[in-house]
């Protein structure tokens, strides 16, 4: 017997498979906790354009919608998103996620307000088979699916020129409410034109 | 005489051996799930992380979420220098 070489031949190819699916699993984690971080980047520019006063709270929502189909369709972004390794919605959730996510405002709390832009995030490319040796998700049906988080960017929101006028309508009919004493004349009998309304910045 | 055959067995045997080896390996891998315990196991506390900001499932650290947490101020201040 003079060709002994097939013998290692078996061994190297379980070893070569191993290294490999460990390998996969490096490139995988690293590129989720890239995209991860991408996706939070792209988060936060929406909330940043959701943030800034507008003239309604639609046209906020529909500036940071604007920023953040932008990024996801840059040419460079795009690629993560499109390829089936890793999933984020068409469209982000905008408002106070304080009312949106379940969970968020516990029964007999006060929560925060938390206004921002979030996405549901899927890293797909998290789980694959490795031969001989499994996948890597025991639960998982193949599709990656439980590789899955809420990404979310929380900067406030400033008031709008709507909301402003709305206030300022709203505070002058609870000043013509209020008691007043001392033989004062009330705000009641005020005409609506003596109302004079000097908002900080202008509405 | 040639000895050859005697080799033969004996690479066959040590091909054997190495084939057991291996599906015992291959077997307790997938029985132990090792690879879904490096992968899956860890994500549900980093997608909490990710989440809420706690190092544990989405389910028990969005309790956690500061949107809930008591709001606090400080009525003191830096200490002057």
């Amino acid at each position: 017997m003079k060709n002994r070489r097939g013998m290692i031949t078996v061994d190297f190819l379980f070893a070569l498979v191993l290294v490999m699916g460990f390998g996969a699993i490096l490139f995988a984690l690293s590129m989720t906790l890239t995209v991860a971080e991408v996706t939070q980047y792209i988060t936060f520019a929406s909330a940043r354009n959701y943030m800034a006063a507008n003239i309604t709270p639609q046209l906020q929502e529909q500036k940071a919608n604007l920023k953040y189909q932008e990024l996801l369709g840059n040419s460079t972004f795009v690629q993560f998103y499109t390829n089936g390794w890793f999933e984020v919605d068409a469209t982000p959730t905008i408002g106070d996620m304080s009312q949106v996510i379940a969970g968020y405002q516990q029964p007999g709390t006060t929560p925060n307000k938390f206004w921002g832009v979030g996405t549901n995030f899927i890293a797909r490319m998290l789980e694959f088979q490795i031969p001989f040796f499994g996948g890597t998700d025991a639960a998982g049906d193949g599709s990656g699916s439980n590789f899955n988080t809420f990404l979310a960017s929380y900067l406030g929101r400033e008031i709008t020129t709507s909301e402003c006028l709305n206030f300022m309508a709203q505070r002058w009919g609870a000043m013509r409410n209020l008691p007043v004493g001392g033989g004062m004349a009330p705000y009641s009998t005020a005409p609506d034109g003596g109302y004079r309304v000097y908002d900080d910045n202008g509405c | 005489m040639n000895r050859r055959g005697a080799s033969v067995v004996e690479y066959v045997l040590i091909l054997t051996l190495l084939v057991v080896v291996s599906t015992l390996v291959s077997v307790s891998f997938k029985q132990r799930e090792l690879f879904s315990n490096m992968v899956a196991a860890p994500w549900v506390r980093l997608s909490g992380l990710l989440q809420n900001g706690q190092w544990s499932s989405p389910s028990s650290s969005i309790a956690m979420h500061p949107s809930i947490h008591e709001r606090h101020i400080s009525t003191i201040g830096e200490t002057p220098r």
